[in-house]
């Protein structure tokens, strides 16, 4: 195993500076990693050697500019735009579909010196919380190759968990990067609602969806939001201000910060090892003179639910542009709506199907107020409870997943138990504020469980300096040195 | 609430998906008890709570409507399953026996 692969995005670019590194090695061990551990993982839906290698070469004759991710090598979730490279959304309806356009996250990536390596597996298009749901290839946990890596960014988080690459970009709609980030021990971070441009994201429900990073550290994570965040003339709902520095902060410590936890932790369900790793936080914290005070959370079940209302609501409406005409799949012959339908019946899977007639449903004549209307008035209440728990506090510490990666195939039968993975994610989504997973420690069987922090809309650099502060606490990454998968370790 | 098949049916002409025979079935009772799982919103109380404007709490910011260059037209075209000089291909609309 090269010890290149251990490399942060400080060393690498200090490294890189001092030139005792050239980015074609970095580039060079990563896609041999990948040579090693993709045959087991399967996180990649597709890699980009030549191009990788091409983009090494470039950097390397420029020599380090001073961009933000010089010679980082990453990999993105295959729901966001590459020029000329294939983007599926791990669906049949996008097989061959070849964007013409980056997305701007994309576009950011390569002005700030990274090199993409590829596009990473998921839920078709974003739907599911185990990877499973993808058209192509079920991508499995590092940590225990019989489990799976969470979702919908599950393949982003199991290629940087395995090593595969330094980070990645991945989607968080209900929960999207950080429950895959918290299976795979690594971090994720979804920002405020606007703070990432949705331009060149490929759609599912647009007043949810937030692009971010996952990476091993909280720094690594930091320093890619950094990169790709800010205003976005081209996305009118990006908070119009220049991207945050967010990395000042990240050594202050939580020492000063106002913490809270979840009053009733008993009455929600998890699994006791996950329950016990929050008492034992919130021990460890007090030792160390930090006391969290309680709070009373907003109703997590009923965000849930109004969750999964708005959500397929606008998955429904978002994927009505899949019709067998402008691109992608099309099927049968006969009379056009008999072509939409059979375009439309064989190329989503029982997934998105699922969603899209329930969006249906739910937005149709009779139902709409009954259901939308409702769940966007329970969102309303949602966010203004949150608000006011906001200014009590600075931050909300409370687990990311109720349960650590669970058994391919153990959900797939019961969608709401699958839902409910996503319990304690999805009100950050709902309400719009920034949330981040810290991988915390390891159950008795070995896997990964996150901690997650919640922040007040637009505080980004409290959140993270926060989890930075975790990070310190629990160690992960010098207790854990990470999977074996694929017959090599990370250490 | 159960999802009849007729139900079902209807939504499928609203969505204009076609759902195979043996998933069929299963999604119907998916459906049932998902819809189930909602109903617990209608037990909130949402008084003084209003609908319109939720979703985006930062607002949308506008810019001046100036034309910017387009994606190129053959690129668009190109990705199209079947297309006609400049057009995208359609199968008939209208069935032209009646016509």
């Amino acid at each position: 195993m090269s010890d290149i692969l251990r490399y942060s995005i400080d060393e690498l670019s200090a490294l890189y500076r001092a030139k005792k590194l050239a980015v074609r090695d970095v580039v060079d061990a990563y896609l041999a990693r990948i040579d090693e551990a993709e045959p087991s993982i399967k996180a990649f839906l597709a890699v980009f050697p030549d191009e990788a290698r091409a983009r090494a070469a470039e950097l390397d004759e420029r020599g380090h500019d001073g961009s933000i991710l010089y010679g980082v090598p990453v990999a993105v979730k295959d729901n966001i735009c590459t020029r000329g490279a294939a983007t599926t959304c791990a669906s049949k309806i996008l097989e061959r579909y070849r964007p013409p356009y980056d997305a701007t996250v994309v576009e950011r990536l390569r002005l700030s010196g990274a090199v993409i390596l590829g596009k990473t597996n998921l839920d078709e298009f974003a739907m599911g919380s185990s990877c499973e749901n993808s058209a192509f290839q079920a991508t499995r946990n590092p940590w225990d190759t019989e489990r799976a890596p969470g979702g919908s960014s599950g393949g982003s988080a199991a290629a940087v968990a395995s090593g595969m690459a330094l980070a990645a970009l991945g989607s968080d709609t209900g929960g999207s990067i950080r429950q895959p980030a918290a299976l795979c021990g690594v971090a994720g971070l979804k920002g405020t609602y606007g703070r990432v441009s949705r331009y060149g994201l490929v759609a599912f429900a647009s007043s949810l969806d937030q692009i971010g990073p996952l990476a091993r550290g909280v720094r690594d994570a930091a320093r890619v939001m950094e990169a790709i965040a800010g205003h976005d003339p081209n996305d009118a709902t990006t908070i119009p201000e220049p991207a945050p520095a967010l990395s000042a902060d990240l050594d202050k410590g939580l020492d000063g910060l106002r913490l809270a936890v979840p009053a009733g932790l008993d009455r929600w369900r998890m699994d006791e090892p996950v329950r016990e790793i929050v008492l034992q936080t919130v021990a460890r914290l007090a030792e160390e003179g930090m006391k969290p005070e309680t709070v009373e959370l907003p109703g997590m079940e009923t965000s849930i639910a109004s969750y999964y209302v708005l959500a397929n609501a606008e998955a429904s409406s978002n994927l009505a542009r899949y019709d067998g005409v402008k691109y992608g799949y099309r099927a049968g012959s006969g009379a056009l709506a008999e072509m939409y339908e059979r375009t439309r019946g064989e190329g989503f899977g029982e997934e998105v199907k699922r969603r899209i007639l329930l969006g249906t449903y739910v937005l149709s004549s009779g139902y709409y107020d009954a259901y939308y209307g409702k769940a966007q008035r329970v969102q309303a209440l949602i966010r203004e409870q949150f608000r006011a728990v906001f200014r009590k506090f600075d931050l909300v510490m409370l687990p990311t997943s109720p349960t650590p990666a669970f058994r391919l195939g153990e959900r797939l039968a019961d969608p709401i138990a699958m839902y409910l993975s996503d319990i304690f994610t999805t009100p950050a989504n709902i309400a719009g504020f920034p949330a981040i997973s810290v991988p915390a420690g390891l159950s008795p069987d070995g896997l990964p469980i996150g901690m997650q922090l919640f922040a007040g809309w637009g505080r980004e650099s409290v959140l993270l300096r926060g989890a930075c502060g975790l990070e310190r606490v629990f160690r992960f990454r010098e207790r854990f040195p990470g999977p074996a998968a694929g017959g090599g370790r990370l250490s | 609430m159960e999802f009849t098949d007729k139900d079902l049916e209807h939504l499928e002409r609203l969505a204009r998906v076609k759902l195979a025979g043996p998933s069929r079935e299963n999604l119907r009772g998916q459906l049932s008890r998902i819809i189930e799982f909602v109903k617990q919103l209608q037990a909130v109380d949402t008084a003084g709570f209003d609908a319109a404007g939720a979703t985006v709490a930062a607002g949308t910011s506008l810019r001046e409507d100036v034309p910017r260059p387009c994606l190129p037209r053959e690129e668009i075209l190109g990705a199209a399953p079947e297309r006609r000089d400049e057009f995208f291909g359609v199968p008939p609309v209208i069935d032209t026996e009646d016509a």
